[in-house]
């Protein structure tokens, strides 16, 4: 099963850039890992970050940035819809169907797809009294483990993958 | 021996000070480079067993498989985000919140809600509410026989949790959020001060790409903590890959942050005018088909595990989650991590997850120790189960 393999035979590749480098590095490579550089390089370092890591916060709040951003998405959403219609332009002209003509078809099964839906659930709110109208009073239909009371309730889904929906 | 503090008048100037470049650091990191990318290559994440057992279009439902006896009857249902893919609770074996809870003797579930396409833009909250997650909910109380479950979400799932448990209390057993916004009307993350209406127009964008992109969500993400997403992890990195077991998480976590998916455009839409900008859960506005969510309606036993250094959901944002509900057997915990170090940090995997086990275990039907993993139908009903204690403990 693809897992933690943790097999490690040295293949030749690493072999072979493990001597390199070793000879490249000179002799007299310490086992050890390399010495700490210092409490005090670490803690200017993480000064700094922590400086520009809040600068940054900062920044981005400001209305100048968020000024900033909003012209950028203007822009990045022109640049996309000039393309689109670069794009529609030239299928059209090939004959073949654009984006826009998928999504038209999609809303169109969409809308479809909600009328069929909610009539079913009509159907079934209508078969569920007329069951219902025939139960002797305080018993349960046999297999029935909940009764569904709120309007709207949602069902398993039909066969073929859509379920219904309000 | 004369030093060059000594020679030069400079006090600061020592030997031990590296002007000069680690040449045997640098070196031992570049003979270490075969190493770290066999390492890049054969990472694997979410690899506890499981098998599918429920799909409805792009979503699937995960049952997990453990060696590990199961104790309780009620089932877990874990619900993540629409962001990114839901394996981050699952990561590694060791950072695993999936094997917390199956070690635990859980049933655990989660849900994948897949990848949504062009022609997805449409779904709304109420398409993955009360159509998909209420369809999941009913699969697994089936599947295992019982009448009610526990659901635990994370995140943008924690919010959907809420909102479900709220619309349908009556399948709901507990109730756990992890880093789940409810209140955006804290500024605190940048995230609230971006979506500002006067600064973010999600219809138009959403015109134009349809789904919210992928790689703009990303970008986004990384944003909110530019410096320690574009320099200190590299320097971490530098530092420490020689390291095989950080190079593994590392990667790990590599894997996962750069496998976004797009928001279907409609939810996105909704989440964006709903919560971030107008606030209506929290005022029992926000609507879903025809109803409004009240939070007060949720009256199971509720855990609110929330993150003190969280930049993507403050506290905040949670917190008065505990209040609006109408539990009566609530409890929060606030536990020193981030939003991701909720769930994979080594802290969290040690101490917050088997509280958060403790939690569950108490307030959920245990099996009879002789039982059989018997079919539903083979299992009648057992007498009264155990109610909710009626305990009021917040944990602040």
């Amino acid at each position: 099963m693809a897992g933690n393999d943790r097999e490690r035979t040295p293949d030749p590749f690493t072999q072979f850039w493990g001597e390199m480098v070793s000879r490249m590095s000179g002799v007299g490579l310490p086992a050890a890992p390399p010495a700490d550089p210092g409490p005090a390089m670490k803690q200017m370092q993480r000064v700094f970050l922590e400086a520009l890591a809040k600068y940054c916060d900062e920044f981005m709040r400001s209305p100048q940035f968020l000024e900033a951003m909003k012209q950028n998405m203007e822009n990045a959403m022109t640049f996309r819809r000039q393309v689109d219609q670069f794009l529609t332009q030239a299928l059209h002209g090939a004959q073949a169907p654009a984006r826009g003509d998928v999504e038209e078809l999609v809303a169109l099964v969409r809308n479809v797809e909600e009328r069929v839906l909610a009539r079913v659930e009509e159907l079934n709110r209508k078969l569920e009294a007329a069951t219902a109208s025939l139960r002797p009073p305080g018993g349960k239909a046999p297999g029935a483990r909940r009764a569904v009371s709120r309007p709207g309730a949602r069902r398993k889904p039909v066969a073929g993958g859509r379920s219904k929906r309000k | 021996m004369s030093t060059p503090a000594a020679t030069s008048g400079l006090p600061w100037l020592t030997p031990s000070v590296p002007f000069i470049p680690d040449y045997e650091g640098f070196w031992r990191r570049v003979a270490a480079m075969p190493r770290v990318m066999e390492t890049a290559r054969r990472v694997r994440v979410g690899t506890t067993p499981r098998e599918v057992t429920y799909r409805e279009d792009k979503l699937l439902v995960l049952r997990y498989e453990s060696e590990a006896e199961k104790r309780y009857r009620t089932p877990l249902l874990v619900v993540f985000a629409l962001v990114n893919r839901p394996y981050i609770l699952d990561l590694l074996p060791h950072k695993s919140v999936v094997r917390q809870f199956l070690n635990r003797g859980f049933d655990v579930f989660l849900v994948d809600w897949g990848v949504p396409s062009e022609g997805d833009k449409h779904l709304s909250v109420e398409d993955y509410i009360e159509r998909y997650l209420h369809n999941v909910v009913r699969h697994v109380c089936d599947l295992t026989g019982v009448e009610r479950i526990s659901l635990l979400g994370y995140c943008m799932g924690g919010t959907m949790s809420a909102m479900y448990a709220a619309l349908h209390q009556e399948l709901i057993r507990n109730l756990i959020l992890l880093a789940a916004p409810i209140d955006f009307s804290p500024r605190e993350s940048l995230l609230s001060v971006w979506a500002d209406e006067r600064y973010f127009d999600v219809d138009k964008v959403l015109d134009v790409f349809g789904n919210a992109p992928p790689q703009w969500l990303q970008s986004s993400f990384l944003m909110l903590k530019p410096v320690s997403n574009l320099i200190e992890k590299y320097l971490n990195f530098y530092e420490k890959m020689e390291d095989e077991k950080f190079l593994e998480e590392f990667f790990a976590m590599e894997t996962w942050i750069n496998d976004n998916i797009p928001v279907a455009g409609e939810t996105f839409r909704q989440f964006v005018k709903y919560c971030f900008q107008q606030n209506l859960l929290v005022a029992g506005k926000f609507p879903v088909g025809g109803q409004k969510v009240n939070l007060a309606h949720i009256t199971c036993p509720v855990l609110n595990l929330m993150a003190t250094n969280d930049h993507l959901v403050p506290c905040g944002q949670s917190l008065p989650f505990n209040d609006l509900v109408g539990s009566t057997d609530r409890q929060a915990i606030l536990f020193d991590a981030g939003h991701i170090g909720m769930s994979v940090g080594s802290k969290a995997q040690k101490e917050l997850w088997p509280k958060a086990c403790d939690w569950l275990a108490v307030r959920s039907e245990k099996l009879p120790a002789a039982e059989e993993w018997a079919e539903p139908e083979q299992r009648g009903r057992r007498g009264a189960r155990p109610g909710g204690r009626g305990l009021i403990q917040d944990e602040v």
